[in-house]
Parts: structure tokens; C-alpha cells; sequence
């Protein structure tokens, strides 16, 4: 019997990057106006009150189509929630995952370098078994910001995976979750709040 | 890192991803004629305390071979126990860990009262190889947990089995029973030809592939965790694996088992084969 395609939407945090303020920080405080008699210089810009919380979707090995939100907890870090399906040839049915993803060094090339880990809860469903499992990624993430809150990020990383349950449908084919496998990650998140 | 390389990067890690779920690829083999063992030397119940040479003769002597339980001493000894524990001859008071008494701290409790109470590896394969050669051993490798993880006591205790399995000339007589990965991996890489099996607890699935994944002969599965039946024992078969079963002693549960023809079977029941029904089912075997 297939389990149900139930797949919660909640989503991955990309790290605040490429920011050099925290965006939750309350906006500068504007100059003292010019002394009456002098020519008014135009007020600076005001800061952008970007939200704490950004949603993001997109694909991933084993985050499959997913879509999510994040808090972040800070300029560099933040902490996310995401829900799959499996679509197209993929077997893998539903997916419920948390991450963790933090900024490190410096952009380089448009490119903010940084980390992140998951932990992915996913089932399939194949003439074989039904699964349920738990996958733990860890590896390398890079996040492309293009403006207005519009963030583009990938993450490539190692896939530890262990069965929760299994029940087999057959007595012909024996298997199990590959345990240590590639895993990789695109993502585009926009952040909430701002203009 | 540029994008370029960061790109590049996550693309050679797509790519080296393997399949989500790891199937056994087929390669057949025939299943061996089932062999009864004696669980714990003599049986649960038999006229000899387990695990002691006595029991082993005795059981070796009305059914198809014996299983024993091991441990190692400090000294690097195998000494045949179901628990870590060395116990006292009131089986009450816990002298220590086999793993950290030496030979000469077991040696005065392994007799009680002119009774055998623990015995070495190395007795019982001298004496076994004189009377009941042809007989099956399975040695069920335990787990060292009163310190450490025991890494260095599984690889020692692999060694040991080897050079006792070669001393007495008990090539193909002798088998294992591990959960304990270092062990598995260092008696499947030595020469001496020991068949080799992966404590199955919970269910089938996860030990065979981690069975077929060290090289192992099969898995070693606790009955009723999982339903078992001649299907399930011939698609173990039909991926190149065998399977022992433990511990059958129920009546319907010995019927049961041995029409399902594992590889090989171990009771407490020493009137085993008056249940089973008749002579042994056919072997559909493939190789």
C-alpha cells in the first residue's frame, strides 16, 4: 500500500549573507537638518526593514521539490523548516526537513560561501517497500544575492541516511538506504519585508 | 570559490550520488541442507550448565552441531559466556569483566564443585576435534561493553577464532555470529575459511545488506520479528546470502521453521527433529 502524499510546505533558511548589517537592526537614525540658511542636502536613503523570516523552494537529492520558511537568527545564520514531494520519475514521495545554514568569510565573486546541515525525514514508496527515512546532510553552501531580497543559493553536501521503518512487499529484492551518499541542493528565497 | 567552481562543485556531487535505495544484486547460490544446532551448548534446559564443554559434548552429540556464546580475557583468551560478567560459582557475585580479568583471575571459577562453570575456546576445539569432527560450531561473538567500545577486543577476538579454527583443522566446521562490524570485517579479510553472519534483531533487511556489504556469508536472524518463510529464505538465497535462525523451540514454531528451510537452525529443544514433520523439505537450489 502507498503511503499518502501528505507534504507539509515549510522551508530551508539560506544564511543572511552578503549583508554587511543585520537587516533586523533598526534603520540608522537620519542626520541633524542643515542650519536654516544653508542648501538642504538630500536625505539619505532609508534603510531597508528586511523581515526576520524569508520562504524559499526549490529542488534538492533528497529535499526533492520542496518549499519552506526560515527564521534568521542573525546576519549570518538561520534556521529553517521545509516540505516536499516527489515529482516527475522521482519514487521518493514526501519529505519533512529542518536546516541550519550559516555565512562564512566574505563574498567572493557574488558568491557568499557558507555551510549548512538538514535533517530530512522522507518516505518512498516502490513495488519493493515502502520506506521511511532519515537522512543528514552536511556540506558547503553558496548564496547569490540579486537584490530586493531575491536570493539564489546551492548547497552540495554529504547524505548520511538511516531506514526509520521498511516493510517489504516482496520476498525477491533486499535493500536498504544507500548510507553514505551525494547530496545537492538549489534554492531561491526571497526575503520578507523591505520596500 | 567562485560560482563557477561552486557550481561545478555541486554538479560532481549530483552526479556522484548513488541510488536512494541499494537493492542486493542477484547471485544465486544453493541453500545448505539445514543443520540443527544446539543453542548455548547443551540447550537452555539441558543436563549440563550452558556454555561449558560438557554442554557442547552432550549437544554435539544429538544434534547437528552446537552454538556457544564467546569472550575475551585480558590475557586474549576466548572463554566460552553468554555476559560479559564473570560471575562467581554462587552465579550471584560478579568477580569482574572478562575483558579485564586475566586468564589466572577466571581460572578459580571455572570449576565449582568438581562442575564445569567456565570453559576456554581453545579446550573445547581440542577435544571437539577428536570426537565429533564433522560436527558444525557457530560461535556467537559478543559485544565487550564494560569499557570502551571494544574495537580492539573484536579485531583480537577475530584473530583468535582464526588461529584456533586453523590449530585444530576446523576449516568449514567452524561459523560466527556478530553485530560487532570490527570483528565481521577482520574475520571476512582473514585466510581461514570461517562462514560468517550478522545478528539480525529487528528485521532482515538492514544485516543483509550490511552482510553483503562486508563480504559476510548471511545474516543470523531472531525468529518472529519479521515473518519467515521458504519465500523470504529463497530470495536470501537468490541474492548469494544464507541465514541462521534463533532459537526455535516451540513445536509449531519447529514445524514452521523447517519447512521454510534455512540454511541453518538453532533450538534448546534437543528432540528438535521428532517436530519437524518428516525428512527435510527438497533444496531448491540454483548453484
Amino acid at each position: 500500500m502507498r503511503s499518502r502524499r501528505t507534504v507539509i510546505a515549510l522551508l530551508l533558511a539560506p544564511a543572511a549573507v552578503g549583508r554587511a548589517e543585520d537587516p533586523a537592526a533598526p534603520a540608522p537614525v537620519p542626520e541633524a537638518a542643515a542650519p536654516s540658511g544653508t542648501i538642504a542636502t538630500a536625505p539619505p536613503e532609508p534603510a531597508v526593514a528586511w523581515s526576520r523570516f524569508s520562504v524559499h523552494a526549490g529542488w534538492g537529492y533528497y529535499e526533492v521539490s520542496h518549499a519552506g520558511a526560515s527564521y534568521h537568527l542573525g546576519p549570518r545564520a538561520a534556521l529553517g523548516l521545509f516540505g516536499g514531494w516527489g515529482l516527475g520519475r522521482s519514487e521518493q514521495d514526501g519529505t519533512l526537513g529542518v536546516s541550519y545554514a550559516h555565512a562564512v568569510l566574505a563574498p567572493a565573486w557574488g558568491w557568499q560561501p557558507g555551510w549548512a546541515a538538514k535533517a530530512i525525514y522522507w518516505t518512498q514508496s516502490d513495488p519493493n517497500y515502502d520506506w521511511k527515512n532519515l537522512s543528514l546532510v552536511l556540506g558547503p553552501r553558496f548564496v547569490a544575492d540579486f537584490g530586493d531580497g531575491l536570493r539564489l543559493a546551492l548547497d552540495a553536501g554529504v547524505a548520511l541516511t538511516f531506514a526509520l521503518e521498511s516493510d517489504r512487499k516482496q520476498e525477491f529484492n533486499f535493500g536498504s538506504p544507500t548510507r553514505w551518499n551525494g547530496s545537492v541542493c538549489l534554492e531561491i528565497e526571497y526575503r520578507l519585508g523591505g520596500r | 570559490m567562485s560560482g563557477a567552481l561552486a557550481a561545478a562543485a555541486a554538479l560532481a556531487l549530483a552526479l556522484s550520488a548513488c541510488e536512494k535505495i541499494e537493492y542486493l544484486p542477484p547471485d544465486p547460490l544453493a541453500g545448505w541442507p539445514t543443520k540443527v544446532l544446539m543453542h548455548r551448548g547443551g540447550g537452555a534446559d539441558g543436563p549440563y550448565r550452558d556454555n561449558t564443554l560438557d554442554a557442547v559434548l552432550y549437544g554435539a552429540s544429538v544434534l547437528d552441531g552446537v552454538e556457544v556464546d564467546v569472550q575475551i580475557s585480558k590475557d586474549g583468551t576466548l572463554w566460552l559466556g553468554h555476559d560479559n560478567e564473570v560471575h562467581a560459582c554462587d552465579d550471584v557475585t560478579v568477580v569482574g569483566c572478562f575483558q579485564d580479568l586475566l586468564d589466572s583471575e577466571i581460572e578459580p571459577h571455572a570449576t565449582c564443585g568438581g562442575t564445569e562453570h567456565y570453559s576456554r575456546l581453545d579446550e573445547v576445539f581440542a577435544a571437539v576435534k577428536l570426537v565429533y569432527p564433522e560436527t558444525l560450531y557457530s560461535l556467537d561473538v559478543k559485544g565487550q561493553y564494560c569499557r570502551a567500545l571494544g574495537v580492539d577486543e573484536a579485531r583480537a577476538m577475530a584473530d583468535e577464532v582464526a588461529r584456533l579454527v586453523a590449530a585444530n583443522g576446523l576449516d568449514g566446521k567452524v561459523m560466527v555470529e556478530s553485530s560487532q562490524r570490527e570483528f565481521l570485517e577482520r574475520i571476512v579479510a582473514s585466510a581461514t575459511p570461517v562462514p560468517s553472519f550478522v545478528v539480525a534483531l529487528d528485521d532482515i533487511d538492514g544485516p543483509l545488506s550490511a552482510s553483503a556489504n562486508l563480504g559476510a556469508t548471511g545474516i543470523s536472524f531472531k525468529y518472529g520479528v519479521e515473518p519467515l518463510d521458504a519465500g523470504v529464505v529463497a530470495g536470501i538465497h537468490r541474492v548469494g546470502k544464507r541465514i541462521v535462525v534463533w532459537t526455535i523451540d516451540a513445536p509449531e514454531d519447529i514445524a514452521a521453521v523447517w519447512a521454510a528451510q534455512p540454511d541453518v537452525v538453532q533450538t534448546d529443544e534437543p528432540d528438535f527433529m521428532s517436530y519437524t514433520g518428516g525428512a527435510a523439505p527438497a533444496q531448491a537450489g540454483t548453484k
